[in-house]
């Protein structure tokens, strides 16, 4: 079953000769338990896709469908509602709230849910991820590969239909890096999460399931590696 | 406990500068409402009670009969009803039956009216004590339009208090913004943002509003005491001290701390919405942040290098701060100074009245009316004078020593309908009544009211002669246009007189005053029962404290012909007037000589005193000391709000430069340059605020000057053009100073930490 789709989806930057094509006319299809790596020059437009993908951004035109549903028909509210439940985002930058400790930042989404979290499953994945003794740091108190640790957790915490992720080791050590693409990789075999990973890094695009290149804003090469 | 409320309270703990100065502002804010509020309600409560004291009861109604008086008993609309009898001068027995209403009632006249059947009865309704009691739809009426007007003036500030609460809550949240956009990224909706920083604003009034409460009711009560010992309440309100209540209802409290919330409600709400609304991936990527071109300053490059450069621009990038600070401090600027001027001014008028002249001051009039002590509804004006009453008044108040001039004068007005008798006088004088006034001078008041160049000499007033002044406007009797036998009739309460004038007023006419009985409408006569003659041997008019009214002509004699000749011979024939002129030569006292005038006057069996014109002067002396309170207490507080919003901007401002000042010091830029950089960025918003506020006060000076100033007595004080170049020097001091404490302060925090470690800004 296809979890993702997008039909056309272009995203046009400014106007008239300041006008940009970030992303012109991309169509694809993402089965679910799928884990592809979207590769392209910077500046192709990978992040604008990412983001469009997970709503947190307007596209220009087209559409994209998760579960199904075109997410772009949706309120504002509905859409916060989307990025809340379907969907797990990790910068590269991890994007923490400084002020609130690890737990907290984990189990943010289903607080503004108006959900108990799981105490069991963030133990739980928290030990997997190898910060369950520092939920209650803050996350100036971390390294940054733990700080990526507990970005990931709280993505991977509300079972989100899709998990995206931009650059997640773009700022990590290879040591780290390493780490968080297992971390992953373990992610979706053992919960068949779907996965979109953008990468500079071409060893790590090997290791997923499928390698889609974009450039200008097209997609160049589709291939299903594995 | 929501997630919106959690956050909340999480970002006051980690922001603790920024919500020190929110509630600093919300607290400002709180205290001037507070402060309006409890002078209002002292105000009220002092009226009350002094109305109490004059005059306890709504109403009165006269000459009730024991039925009526029982009506009254048992109406349910009245609480009170106290019977007091007594005998009149009539030798009747009269009946005065005193109301107190309840509080319910609808209108106190009507009841009276429907309890008596009767359209205008005899009664007297206590309009003021009701009004302040808030009985009668008429008083609520009233109070709702006072209490609308009072929260209009509110309004105002609060319109002007709401800039700094929105810049508070504007710059904390613009240092989360990217937060917020990760919360959305999240999943989080508008209203779950906008909630987080509504709970601050909840959390953070829980807080300043309490403060601001008791500052509030603290800041009154010495305002209130301040007024209270400058006898202003007298002077205004004719109010005694002793009867000032100081007044803290719990309902203005809460309509103080309500509207306090409100406003800080708005302003969180709208700073939540604002970032709420921007799309998340813009926020996160921080693409929404267009950098506009600014364009440098050529002359701060030129005086200041590239720091000159570089702080003309920082001030400049963001254009809605710097036009926030800007107003903020010109708002604070601009009041100092009008209310500065405002004093400045009146002290200047004070002391232009006080010093004009050593011996005579010509606002130091004291209105008597002679020879009689006076009863209630009796003026002079009803009574015959025996001259030599009036004379031996004369000499007694002369041998006082306290006085140094008497002006002695009389009047009597042309009737308009008369005047339609001469065409051309009255179409050419335009007025509906003119005044004809004789006023009798010494010689040394006669010498200065003529700055010391009479026409005549004063020895030739003596023996019936006269000084003609504002002969000019009526030019066309000069010329002999009107009848050569011109007559008016003097019909201004009571006063039968006339005044003939042969040959139309001219230097060398012979004016003959005569008296007549009263106008009889039957038979459409006059009886003459004195004349007396006159020469008129010169014109001029006095420039020196000299009165009159509107386009008066005016016929000056000498006094020593008054009391030798005219006021002997005719009996006194107009109503003699007596103006006591103060002679207080030191003024150093005005209000004690004022005092023992009046315990002169009032233990005296020949003069009453009707109005003072000294006691317009106290006032106004009175009236600058409780303005010089009021108004430093207000420039106090505007000024202090208008510093919280700077310092909030400035530090601000360079918190979030912190990575571009570690880029600065990597590439090379000392300390000694930074702050250079800093203290030409303070400078730039004090000397644009000062800018803008000279630019709105010297108009203003001089429309006033121009408007309400210019046509007055030579050498009389003016609106200054330098005092609000003076007052903006003066404040511009601990605002630029202000903002380089808070620069120096702000910078001093990043020295703690490497330059490596402020351009990455870890949190």
């Amino acid at each position: 079953m296809d979890i993702l789709k997008t039909e056309d989806l272009t995203k046009i930057y400014g106007k008239g000769e300041n006008e940009v094509r970030a992303l012109n006319g991309i169509s694809l299809t993402v089965p679910e338990g799928q884990m592809t790596a979207i590769i392209g020059p910077s500046g192709s437009g990978k992040s604008t896709l990412l983001h469009l993908i997970g709503g947190v951004d307007r596209p220009t035109a087209g559409k994209v469908f998760v579960n199904g549903e075109d997410v772009y028909k949706q309120s504002d509210k509905h859409l916060a509602v989307f990025r809340r439940r379907h969907v797990g985002l990790i910068y590269q930058f991890y994007n923490l709230i400084p002020i609130l400790s690890v737990r907290d930042n984990i189990t943010l989404p289903m607080q503004m849910d108006g959900r108990k979290p799981d105490e069991k499953k963030l133990m739980m994945l928290s030990e997997k991820l190898g910060i369950a003794g520092r939920l209650n740091a803050l996350p100036s108190q971390l390294s940054g590969g733990q700080q990526q640790r507990v970005s990931i957790c709280r993505a991977l915490f509300s079972n989100p239909s899709i998990l995206l992720a931009d650059e997640p080791t773009g700022n990590l050590d290879s040591k780290n890096s390493r780490e968080i693409i297992e971390l992953l990789r373990a992610s979706n075999k053992e919960f068949r999460q779907t996965m979109l990973i953008i990468t500079h890094d071409e060893d790590i695009a090997l290791q997923c399931d499928r390698i889609i290149a974009i450039e200008d804003g097209q997609i160049i090469r589709d291939e299903v590696v594995k | 406990m929501s997630f919106s409320q959690k956050l909340a309270g999480k970002y006051i703990l980690s922001q603790k500068r920024h919500s020190v100065f929110t509630i600093l502002s919300i607290t400002a804010a709180v205290l001037f409402i507070t402060v309006v509020f409890t002078l209002f309600a002292s105000y009220w409560d002092t009226m009350k009670n002094a109305n109490l004291e004059r005059w306890p009861w709504h109403a009165a109604v006269y000459d009730l009969t024991d039925e009526e008086i029982e009506l009254f008993r048992d109406n349910d609309f009245v609480e009170k009803v106290e019977v007091k009898t007594f005998e009149g001068s009539d030798g009747n027995i009269h009946t005065d039956t005193y109301l107190l209403f309840t509080r319910d009632i609808h209108d106190p006249t009507t009841l009276i009216r429907t309890v008596l059947d009767e359209s205008r009865p005899k009664c007297e309704i206590n309009s003021e004590l009701l009004f302040y009691e808030l009985i009668g739809v008429h008083s609520k009426a009233r109070f709702v339009m006072v209490f609308s007007l009072l929260y209009v003036f509110i309004f105002i500030f609060i319109i002007c208090a709401r800039f700094i609460i929105d810049t508070a809550f504007e710059i904390s949240s613009k240092e989360r913004e990217m937060q917020f956009g990760i919360l959305a990224s999240l999943g989080a909706s508008r209203k779950q943002i906008v909630r987080i920083i509504l709970w601050e604003g909840i959390i953070l009034s829980l807080i300043a509003i309490p403060i601001g409460i008791l500052l509030g009711i603290g800041a009154s009560y010495i305002i209130f005491d301040s007024v209270i010992s400058t006898d202003i309440l007298l002077a205004l309100l004719g109010v005694e001290g002793s009867a000032a209540v100081f007044s803290v209802p719990l309902i203005y409290m809460a309509a103080a701390a309500i509207t306090s919330l409100i406003w800080v409600m708005l302003s969180a709400y709208g700073t939540g919405m604002r970032f709420a609304k921007k799309p998340p991936v813009e926020v996160i990527r921080r693409s929404g942040e267009k950098i506009k071109k600014v364009k440098k300053s050529r002359i701060l490059g030129k005086l200041g290098g590239i720091v000159g450069t570089l702080a003309s621009r920082n001030v400049r990038r963001n254009k809605k701060r710097f036009v926030i600070t800007v107003v903020s401090i010109t708002l604070s600027f601009a009041l100092t100074v009008i209310m500065t001027s405002i004093i400045t001014y009146t002290d200047e008028v004070i002391a232009y009245n006080r010093n004009s002249d050593a011996l005579v001051n010509p606002y130091c009039h004291y209105f008597v009316d002679q020879a009689a002590r006076s009863n209630v509804g009796e003026t002079h004006f009803d009574r015959e004078y025996s001259p030599e009453y009036i004379k031996e008044g004369y000499e007694l108040i002369k041998g006082t020593g306290c006085l140094a001039q008497i002006e002695v004068s009389e009047f009597c007005s042309i009737a308009p309908d008369e005047l339609a008798l001469h065409e051309n006088f009255f179409d050419y004088t335009g007025y509906d009544d003119v005044f004809l006034d004789i006023r009798y001078f010494n010689e040394e008041y006669y010498n200065y009211a003529f700055n010391g160049n009479p026409p005549v000499p004063y020895s030739e007033l003596r023996g019936g002669n006269y000084v003609v002044t504002n002969y000019a406007k009526y030019s066309n009797i000069l010329a002999g246009e009107c009848p050569v036998n011109y007559e008016a009739d003097g019909s201004f309460s009571g006063f039968t007189s006339r005044i003939v004038f042969e040959n139309n007023l001219r230097e060398g006419d012979n004016a003959t005053l005569v008296k007549y009985s009263p106008y009889d409408d039957d038979r459409k006569a006059y009886e003459i029962t004195n004349e007396i003659q006159g020469n008129i041997i010169g014109s001029g008019t006095p420039t020196v404290g000299f009165e009159s009214h509107g386009d008066q002509i005016t016929l000056i004699g000498c006094e020593e012909d008054y009391f030798d000749k005219i006021a002997t011979d005719s009996r006194a024939m107009f109503g003699g007037t007596y103006y006591l002129v103060l002679s207080d030569k030191q003024r150093q006292d005005l209000q004690k000589t004022d005092i023992s005038i009046k315990d002169y006057i009032e233990n005296t069996d020949y003069f009453t005193l009707i109005y003072s014109d000294v006691d317009g002067l106290i006032n106004t002396e009175r009236f600058n000391s409780a303005m010089r309170v009021i108004s430093a207490a207000i420039i106090i507080l505007i000024t202090v709000i208008a510093l919280i919003n700077e310092v909030n901007i400035i530090s601000t401002g360079i918190l979030n430069r912190r990575r571009e000042i570690a880029s600065l010091r990597a590439l090379g830029m000392t300390k000694g340059q930074l702050t250079g950089m800093t203290l030409i960025e303070c400078g730039l918003y004090s000397v644009v605020s000062a800018i803008a506020t000279l630019l709105i006060c010297e108009p203003l000076a001089f429309f006033i000057n121009t408007r309400f100033v210019t046509g007055q007595e030579a050498g009389a004080p003016e609106f200054s053009y330098t005092t609000p170049i003076t007052a903006v020097l003066l404040i511009l001091i601990p605002v630029f100073l202000a903002g380089i404490i808070t620069a120096f302060s702000s910078l001093s925090g990043f020295n703690k930490n490497t330059i490596s470690e402020e351009m990455m800004a870890i949190e």
